[in-house]
């Protein structure tokens, strides 16, 4: 068997003395798919920082293509092919939206190509060209999200993870974003996404896992959890109704 | 009255120059690391020291003395951050501004030693690096020593700010200096880019130590007074912006020279203390500082 691009055993996580990742096991294929999604609060995006080095595990180990990367430091990680777009955006608010963008594009060999990226996400976001010489700071909440993924995409990356891409997009944004990440997927590149609304990842996810205190609770593809009557009401807010049974 | 104008002009030019020069590292480590650092003053002293001896024992081209100051304290500052900072970055509940302001100020104390212990007590006389002067207008003239600090200290911080804006470093410490975890998520190796940041710093308060040393002398306490005047141009300024570091330090220096020609000297600083205390009332975050948000 081929070497999983991200295996995860046993990972304990959290702030100073509160563990929120309590015990999670996670393989993930190179070229796969895997979205997370569970109530707030529960360890999702916790488990996103853990993996991009931000926070410390206190305990287990992650490999990412085989290379033990637990304790490793998030510049190193990005170097290294991992991308992680995070909640909250973490933007650079005094710098402009180009500059932003340049930003992620720091390691040398996506640096060389800064030119061609930034022509792909300025054709991928438009309104961000339009505010190319604004700071970031003067951006709305949609945009500030544009910019975020926009500069995510600066460069290539092995694995890139996503914590809820639509968060404040208008809709037809969300479908954009969403094409963009499906085209990604289709390639080479390991997609890890947090997303709380499913409607958005029918087509995408071929693998859902369910997190809830700390631990995944369940994993399958998106019908499968939708057949789950417990899943399907709880997590994925669908009502099933006596008439159409599902 | 036209003699006092020109020479409250050429002197807010010159004392601005070098108050800029100083002061602008340390708004810069600041921004980026949080650090008030007060070896900057020695690194001024540091500076004295290189140009007396790259002057007067080895006798070299001036430029090569200018050289030579840029880079023995670029090496200390590089030194300092890893001596005194970097072990302190990260660490939980310790108040990292005041642990690393006293730190710092440690490695001042050893610096000064150490150059009591190899030159003395004694005040060296550095030679300017261009002897002259020229008339501009009736009984004021200018030293060409003066021009050259005014364009040494005006090129340094033009190339420091193109760097700053437009180099791909620059942009990662402007990056840093606003949100630096999530310039690790870019790749910005933050261990290295903070060292770098300190020893360019400490290099800038070294190029002006050169000019220093031949307006004062060089003596191991050189560095006092300099670092009392940035830091009262830092915080005047608004901690940790680079604009408002250089307006602050030309304000500084055009109310010092206002002072100087009308008042006299003997009064200069009790006002120019007493005109900052005031402002700094008023706008208690400086020129250009903003609240709990990053600056650069």
């Amino acid at each position: 068997m081929q070497t999983p691009l991200l295996a995860i055993t046993d990972l304990w996580a959290g702030y100073q003395e509160t563990p929120i990742v309590r015990g999670i096991d996670l393989t993930i294929q190179a070229g796969e798919t895997v979205v997370l999604i569970g109530p707030n609060g529960h360890g999702k995006t916790t488990l996103l920082r853990t993996i991009s080095g931000l926070i410390r595990a206190y305990h287990g180990e992650i490999r990412l293509a085989g290379r033990l990367i637990t304790g490793r430091s998030p510049e190193e990680l990005t170097a290294g092919g991992l991308i992680h777009i995070p909640q909250g955006d973490a933007l650079f608010p005094d710098l402009l939206v180009e500059e932003n963008l340049l930003m992620g594009a720091y390691p040398p060999p996506a640096w060389r190509r800064r030119h061609q990226s930034l022509e792909r996400v300025y054709e991928l976001f438009p309104q961000l060209k339009s505010r190319a010489e604004q700071p970031a700071r003067t951006l709305s909440g949609g945009e500030r999200r544009q910019l975020s993924i926009g500069r995510g995409l600066m460069r290539e990356a092995k694995l890139l993870m996503i914590d809820e891409p639509s968060l404040g997009l208008a809709p037809l944004l969300i479908d954009s974003v969403y094409a963009v990440i499906e085209e990604i997927a289709k390639s080479t590149t390991t997609v890890l996404l947090v997303e709380e609304n499913f409607k958005h990842i029918r087509r995408l996810a071929k693998r859902v896992c369910v997190l809830e205190m700390g631990r995944i609770v369940r994993t399958g593809t998106l019908d499968e959890l939708l057949n789950d009557a417990v899943v399907a009401e709880s997590y994925l807010g669908v009502v099933r109704g006596p008439k159409n049974g599902r | 009255m036209v003699v006092d104008v020109i020479a409250i002009v050429t002197t807010t030019i010159i004392l601005g120059s070098i108050y800029g020069l100083v002061a602008i590292g340390m708004s810069l480590i600041y921004g980026i690391l949080r650090v008030l650092d007060m070896s900057q003053g020695s690194m001024v002293m540091v500076g004295s020291f290189v140009a007396w001896a790259a002057l007067v024992l080895a006798q070299v081209n001036p430029l090569i003395a200018l050289a030579a100051a840029f880079g023995v304290t670029f090496i200390l500052g590089v030194l300092t951050q890893l001596v005194s900072v970097q072990p302190l970055v990260g660490r939980a509940s310790i108040d990292f501004e005041m642990v690393t302001f006293i730190t710092t100020f440690a490695v001042a104390m050893v610096l000064v030693n150490v150059a009591l212990e190899i030159f003395g007590p004694r005040q060296r006389n550095v030679p300017p690096l261009l002897a002259g002067q020229v008339s501009i207008y009736q009984g004021v003239s200018l030293p060409y020593q003066s021009i050259a600090m005014v364009c040494v200290s005006l090129g340094l911080m033009l190339v420091f700010a193109a760097f700053l804006s437009k180099s791909r470093y620059g942009l990662a410490i402007r990056a840093v200096a606003q949100d630096a975890n999530a310039a690790r998520l870019m790749g910005v190796p933050i261990k290295r880019l903070f060292p770098l940041t300190m020893g360019l710093a400490s290099a800038l308060a070294g190029v002006a130590g050169v000019f220093l040393g031949a307006t004062y002398f060089a003596y191991p306490q050189a560095g006092d007074l300099p670092l009392l005047e940035a830091l009262i141009v830092v915080i005047f300024g608004g901690l940790g912006s680079l604009p408002g570091t250089v307006y602050a330090a030309y304000l500084v220096g055009l109310i010092q020279s206002i002072i100087e020609v009308t008042v006299g000297l003997t009064w200069t600083l009790p006002i120019l203390y007493a005109v900052i205390v005031a402002i700094l009332i008023i706008r208690p975050q400086g020129l250009m500082g903003k609240r709990s948000e990053a600056r650069l």
